[in-house]
């Protein structure tokens, strides 16, 4: 449940990067500031994607110098 | 009696969703269903009751129950099916009245407005500095037909949050940029492009423009034009994560930016404390004024060319409305901050009376000029009209029509004589003669259709004159 949660947000941050720009509005939202917040929010979720892969390798880092030492 | 039908305010025929009226004095705002139904949903989850408690949002009754008005309204303004009554505020001021920290203040408060919003799955679908006004220095928000469904992953309004505040605030601080020219010249403030080259290549490097210039800069430069769809499938919670982050980084930005320009000491704050008035000389200035507050209980005062708005204080807790006016922009910094500190019913204004704020928008009809929005019971006009006289040239006729357009009843004027200090520094290598100007003159220009209730010479060259106007 909780993994198909997090694909969905990986696939919207993807959807949301290839259509970008806005239809209703009647204020001009311009191109630049969109794709911005768009970037970010894809970025952010692929970083929430990995989060646990991120934490492990930290961890892993951690452990291995920690041996060394 | 004939009544005046409903007038349709032209300052919000931008939103096809709603309209802005004027109706027996009172404001009304017609609204299509869809915003309606906004409200309601809003009203029923009791986000619009918090926020008008906050006092963040204008107090406004969803279902004005006055049927006579109603059917008026519906007669005259048949395209909107709903309408909605708003509180009414007794003044507006625009974006390029305002200083430094009002502009800091109109942005937090609408990215306060827009993360409520959010958390309940509504959004601000316009973020235009105009949407703000001030009451007792206190920043509110009144466009509430700009509230919508959130159906979009980020936030659309985030290209014009920047336009209006970030880049006129980033700009003012880093480049010393006028904002005040911008806000006149643009309706939508200061575009994203104009920001950048005016920051110049080094200057868009910095990394704290990034993600709000440098970025979208680049990708503006190189999108190419042509339509674009757009439709976004997904999970929304993840938007919502990054649209928070994103909102309380921004606000993180402008507080500093406020932060890192508190004014340091320019000319007019630096004159309070080394101009040539005495104690003396203030006390009764103030006498004066007390006095003639006493007397005649105005219930409206404007102060012209008010300083850091000592006078405008002392009006203040007596009158009603204080509106105060100076053309130095940290004199009136200092009073906005000293207002909103002490909530001090005074309106600050940053304008050049020689220049007063012309009306602009399209057709020039959608942001009113200044003797439109502003005539008062009684107009202070102390240490002013010299200025006026000889550093802007305007002949003392034009200033005494100037001062009685803005006044309904009372003028309180002070006369200096071309031999006082003040009145030699302006002149300075000025050719022209002003020895014509005796306190008789003075008196006898000024009285044209007015009357002088009171005359008080306080110093040898300078009089305080009290006229009304004829009835």
């Amino acid at each position: 449940m909780i993994t198909t949660m997090k694909m969905s947000l990986v696939i919207a941050g993807v959807l949301v990067i290839s259509f970008p720009s806005m239809a209703h509005a009647y204020i001009d939202p311009g191109v630049g500031s969109m794709i911005i917040q768009l970037v970010l929010a894809a970025g952010m979720g692929l970083v929430y994607w990995f989060r646990k892969k991120i934490l492990s390798f930290i961890v892993h880092l951690k452990t291995f110098f920690w041996r060394r030492k | 009696m004939t009544r005046t039908p409903p007038q349709a305010e032209p300052g919000s025929l931008r939103d096809p969703d709603g309209q802005l009226i004027l109706f027996e004095d009172r404001i009304f705002r017609g609204l299509s269903s869809g915003s309606f139904s906004v409200l309601s949903h809003l009203t029923s989850q009791g986000v619009l009751q918090e926020l008008q408690e906050k006092n963040l949002t204008i107090k406004s009754d969803i279902n004005p129950n006055d049927a006579a008005i109603m059917t008026q309204l519906k007669k005259h303004i048949p395209q909107f099916p709903h309408f909605i009554e708003h509180e009414k505020l007794n003044y507006v001021t625009y974006p390029c009245e305002w200083t430094f920290s009002m502009l800091c203040d109109a942005a937090l408060l609408h990215l306060k407005i827009q993360e409520q919003l959010l958390e309940k799955g509504f959004s601000l679908k316009d973020a235009s500095a105009y949407n703000v006004l001030f009451r007792h220095g206190r920043e509110i928000f009144i466009d509430i037909g700009s509230f919508e469904i959130a159906t979009s992953p980020v936030w659309p309004a985030y290209g014009q949050f920047c336009r209006m505040f970030l880049f006129p605030l980033i700009l003012s601080t880093h480049r010393r940029v006028d904002t005040k020219s911008y806000f006149l010249s643009h309706m939508d403030g200061i575009s994203l492009s104009e920001t950048a080259q005016i920051l110049g290549f080094f200057g868009r490097l910095r990394p704290s423009f990034w993600i709000d210039i440098l970025f979208p800069y680049l990708f503006e430069k190189r999108s190419s034009s042509g339509s674009r769809e757009f439709k976004v499938k997904g999970d929304s919670e993840g938007h919502l994560v990054f649209q928070k982050f994103n909102l309380r980084r921004l606000s993180r930005v402008i507080t500093r930016l406020r932060k890192g320009n508190e004014f340091g000491t320019s000319h007019w704050l630096s004159y309070k404390l080394t101009n040539t008035y005495s104690d003396k000389e203030i006390d009764s200035k103030k006498q004066f004024l007390s006095d003639f507050l006493d007397t005649y209980k105005p219930k409206s005062l404007l102060d012209l060319g008010c300083n850091t708005g000592d006078y405008a204080v002392m009006a203040a807790s007596r009158c009603e409305n204080v509106v105060a006016i100076d053309s130095d922009h940290d004199s009136i910094e200092s009073l906005y901050l000293r207002t909103k500190k002490d909530n001090i019913n005074i309106t600050p204004i940053w304008m050049d009376l020689a220049n007063p704020t012309p009306a602009i928008g399209f057709q020039n009809r959608e942001r009113k000029q200044f003797d439109d929005r502003f005539r008062e019971e009684a107009v202070v006009a102390f240490a002013l009209v010299h200025h006026l006289l000889i550093s802007s040239g305007i002949p003392l006729e034009k200033i005494r029509d100037f001062l009685w357009s803005l006044s309904s009843h009372f003028l309180l004027v002070e006369y200096i004589h071309p031999n006082d200090p003040q009145f030699q520094s302006l002149i300075g290598f000025r050719q022209r003669s002003y020895d014509y100007l005796s306190s008789n003159q003075f008196e006898r220009i000024f009285s044209h259709e007015a009357r002088k209730l009171r005359e008080v010479k306080i110093t040898p060259y300078r009089t305080l004159f009290l006229f009304s106007r004829m009835p």
